[in-house]
């Protein structure tokens, strides 16, 4: 394995590259050619270019492009974190409540209950998000002295469950905004543009960084938290800081294209099987792949009913259940 | 009665009795006794036709157990598994009254005379008194009566019972093999799967003993149960004595 | 005592009624609904054509789907089981989703298309279950993907096809909104026909409940059950998908509620649970029109509020981790 280890990376990086050269010009109802990819860079260079096309990629393409890796990354590398810290191959995110509690504080706001909408749009999603994972956590029996993993899962589902009816419930009553909310609600890219990056990286990158330095401590506590306080791991300071860095992760996320389901899921066992349980390796591999993965995805979810757009959100989760429904009906009796 | 031809029984394909002939007397206590793994309960099951023989065949009074209706079956031969699923929210009479299942008709209305087996049942067992406690308020002790009482108002001659002591602290062990001896003298043939082994010879008329699946003897317990055994069946050097209380034998590991 | 259960939510049920007859975007007194329930008048249109066959209908759609969460509950032994948790719900709208967007001249066709669906779903999980074996609780979240599965496939379905869009939604979200007499006949019938057979497998569901080990040694061998009894419930909870989309959490919150009143034998929770979910869907129907009116909430938003954290109780009592 260690010796192909290379190659597959590389693989990986070409995926991501292509994904990301294709995701600029591809499905757009004015025609657009890999060609036209020279002249952008022609742009960054400082001559001319300001052709329809340099300034479509320039203004509409490149910024939903960055924006999708960079939340493919924030889920995958979250999906990661909270798999070792709960040691369950079925948690992700989306299953511990984070995406329906962002989205359903901002939903109250802009219901306009209790004067949240005062606060801007990532605080809220990050309250709404850190509650209902602390809610689900304490539901699920994660503080006991044997956490199950199904158990943990249904809590998720039914919190989720539970914040999705009074969001859909906030946004109905709410009118006019209705209808746009909806559309964000099942996890879109459509409406990206350059302020959601502006207000997605400032966010990501602390996140990313966070966990890219837990790395080693992840290894330890996967030998189990006896072993790894009996390693000098301070195991509370381990949880207390990868849970900042995937509330970091998802909520900025969420604010900017609302939830989107299963990259969590899905991209860390492929990633596992791929380049091993070495967190430290596994960590930006993850990073990678699901920005690999969401950049692809969310080209097929322009071509797929082209020239409608399909959410996102739609097509991770048509991917993901299958996989999610072999993990739950495997059992590790 | 109760009779087997080269049977081979088990979970999925691989076979745990493994082409067993066997002939369970009439009106006695039959123990099955072995080592763990050796096939006692697998056995009970296969009788019970909770499993099906992967080969050969399960006979009752000559005739082949599996070609036989199941109604008519669950009125002459009744079943306590080790762990029965314990049903939420019904009383100690509604679970006994269940026993008169394979008499019912279509809409499951009980007539008067399963009404006087109910009764009756509960009283042979001592937990009449407890008729209308709900199942989940009694002890270990006598959710285990009650449950006795259930197969009684199955009415069956045939009554084969998994490890029935297993959860039982002793006095209530010995209590519940005592109310075994009084069904048998009232003339029910009892197949029983037990652990302990000086409980088996001194409360059973016959022992089956089995290893890897295969009959290694069988007999009263004086005929069959002497050291030998004991050393070649389940690799336990004892001394084999006569239980001073009963007369029976008994084993004192060495 | 047993009763007096009946006359109690009967007495419930009435009130529910009543009130969802008297209350809306226009109130109306009890005189004038006896005025218009007997020779029409003012308030004729709005009583007889409006909230009547509403209110009617949420406690046909209650009543099957409490019937239908009993009868599962009942085979699979699980009290985490229900209908909509088990993919059943969302298999029969992903059906009718298909049919009312690529055959919409074959409406009669419904019905049968959304049974035909919720047995494919079903038929899913029971093919999943004998070849994993799952614990219960993996179980039911295994009915819970399959379902979310379902539920992505019938979103993408309405996206891709976007004209039809409003009438499917309208009737998917779980909604008794828009419906009249039209639908009344068809749960009607479907009811008074499979109360009964639900009924005949009462006492056998008693004894399946004894393990399966028991049941086959009391002769009531749970095989042929099983399948009679999912087939039962299949079908009643696809005929209320049918004419309401999915109302979540009711087929698990009804047979709950009615063991809390009755006991755990079916011979009663078999009718108490189709009464328990009529008052539910009935009340919850009322609160989701009442809210904030004219505008209404669909009804299946009120029963998750409600379900989804009595779920969470369930799990906290649940020991077969």
């Amino acid at each position: 394995m260690a010796n192909n280890l290379p190659i597959r990376a590389l693989l990986l990086i070409a995926v991501l590259i292509t994904g990301l050269a294709q995701s600029l010009v591809l499905w757009s109802s004015f025609e657009l050619h890999l060609g036209d990819l020279l002249p952008l860079l022609g742009t960054y260079a400082g001559d001319g270019g300001d052709s329809l096309a340099t300034q479509l990629m320039l203004e509409l393409r490149l910024p939903r492009t960055l924006v999708a890796a960079l939340i493919g990354a924030n889920l995958a590398v979250a999906g990661v974190q909270v798999q070792a810290l709960t040691r369950n191959p079925l948690a992700s995110p989306t299953l511990l409540g984070i995406n329906a509690g962002a989205a359903c504080m901002l939903a109250l706001a802009v219901a306009g209950l209790f004067g949240l909408a005062a606060l801007p749009l990532p605080l809220l999603a990050l309250i709404g998000g850190t509650f209902s994972a602390l809610l689900v956590l304490a539901l699920g029996g994660y503080f006991r002295a044997q956490p199950s993993p199904v158990r943990l899962i249904l809590a998720g589902i039914a919190i989720t469950a539970l914040l999705s009816g009074l969001t859909r419930a906030a946004l109905i009553l709410s009118e006019d905004m209705a209808y746009s909310m909806l559309h964000w609600l099942s996890g879109s890219l459509a409406q990206v543009d350059w302020d959601s990056w502006h207000q997605l990286w400032p966010l990501s990158v602390p996140g990313l960084i966070l966990a890219l330095l837990l790395g080693h401590a992840f290894n330890l506590l996967a030998l189990g938290e006896e072993s790894a306080t009996g390693l000098g791991i301070r195991i509370h300071w381990v949880r207390r800081l990868a849970a900042i860095s995937v509330v970091l992760l998802c909520t900025a996320s969420v604010a900017s294209a609302g939830p989107i389901a299963f990259v969590g899921l899905l991209v860390p066992p492929l990633c596992r099987t791929l380049f091993g349980n070495d967190h430290r390796l596994l960590l930006p591999a993850s990073a990678l792949t699901g920005a690999a993965f969401l950049v692809w995805a969310d080209l097929l979810s322009r071509g797929v009913a082209f020239p409608a757009e399909t959410p996102v959100g739609v097509i991770t989760a048509l991917l993901g259940t299958p996989f999610f429904i072999l993990l739950a009906a495997r059992s590790h009796r | 009665m109760l009779e087997t031809r080269s049977l081979s029984a088990g979970y999925g394909r691989t076979p745990v009795v493994k082409n067993l002939n066997l002939q369970l007397p009439e009106g006695r206590i039959t123990a099955l006794i072995g080592p763990n793994g050796c096939g006692k309960s697998t056995l009970l099951k296969t009788l019970a036709r909770v499993l099906k023989p992967l080969s050969g065949e399960v006979l009752m009074r000559g005739a082949a157990l599996h070609r036989l209706d199941d109604r008519a079956i669950a009125r002459q031969l009744s079943m306590l598994p080790q762990t029965p699923t314990q049903p939420e929210g019904i009383s100690v009479r509604q679970l006994v009254e269940y026993g008169r299942a394979p008499y019912l008709s279509h809409w499951g209305r009980l007539k008067a005379e399963d009404r006087q087996r109910v009764d009756l049942a509960m009283r042979e067992t001592g937990v009449h008194e407890l008729a209308e406690r709900p199942l989940s308020d009694l002890s270990g002790g006598q959710r285990q009566r009650v449950w006795i009482a259930m197969i009684l108002a199955q009415d069956t001659d045939l009554v084969l019972l998994d490890e029935p002591t297993t959860y039982l602290d002793l006095a209530h062990q010995i209590e519940l093999l005592q109310l075994l001896q009084q069904l048998n003298r009232n003339g029910k043939t009892i197949v029983v799967v037990l652990h302990d082994l000086n409980q088996a010879c001194r409360y059973c008329d016959h022992l089956v003993v089995l290893r890897e699946g295969q009959l290694v003897t069988q007999g009263s317990p004086d005929e069959v149960f002497d050291a030998e055994l004991l050393a070649t069946t389940f690799s336990l050097s004892a001394q084999v004595i006569r239980d001073p209380v009963a007369g029976t034998p008994m084993c004192i590991p060495l | 005592m047993r009763l007096s259960i009946f006359w109690l939510l009967g007495a419930a049920l009435l009130l529910s009624t009543l009130l969802s007859l008297a209350l809306g975007a226009v109130g109306v007194t009890l005189p004038d609904i006896w005025q218009a329930l007997t020779e029409g008048g003012d308030h004729d249109f709005i009583i007889n054509q409006y909230r009547l066959p509403r209110a009617l209908l949420a406690i046909l759609v209650g009543a099957g789907l409490g019937l239908s969460g009993t009868l599962v509950q009942g085979v699979i032994r699980n009290p985490l089981a229900s209908p909509d948790l088990m993919g059943i719900s969302a298999g029969a709208g992903l059906a009718a989703t298909a049919v009312i967007l690529f055959f919409p001249a074959a409406g009669h066709w419904l019905p049968l298309a959304a049974v035909a669906g919720g047995m494919a779903a079903a038929l899913l999980i029971y093919l999943l279950a004998r070849q994993y074996q799952p614990a219960p609780a993996r179980l039911a979240l295994t009915g819970i993907a399959v379902s979310a599965f379902l539920t992505s496939l019938i979103d993408f379905l309405l996206i891709v096809h976007p004209v039809e869009l409003n009438s499917a939604l309208v009737w998917l979200t779980g909604s008794l909104w828009g419906r009249s007499w039209e639908q009344l006949p068809l749960l009607g019938i479907g009811l008074a026909l499979l109360l009964p057979l639900a009924m005949r497998l009462a006492w056998r569901l008693d004894i399946c409940a004894l393990g399966d080990q028991s049941a086959v040694a009391l002769g009531a061998g749970p095989k042929s059950l099983q399948i009679q009894a999912l087939l039962l419930a299949v079908v009643l909870a696809s005929l209320s998908v049918c004419v309401a989309g999915t109302i979540g959490f009711v087929g698990l919150l009804a047979p709950h509620f009615a063991r809390l009143l009755c006991g755990g034998q079916h011979r009663l929770l078999i009718p108490v649970s189709a009464l328990s979910g009529a008052l539910l869907v009935s009340a919850a129907d009322l609160i989701a029109r009442t809210l904030h009116p004219p505008l209404e909430l669909p009804v299946g938003l009120v029963t998750a509020v409600i379900g989804a954290p009595y779920f969470i109780f369930l799990l906290l009592r649940y020991k077969g981790w």
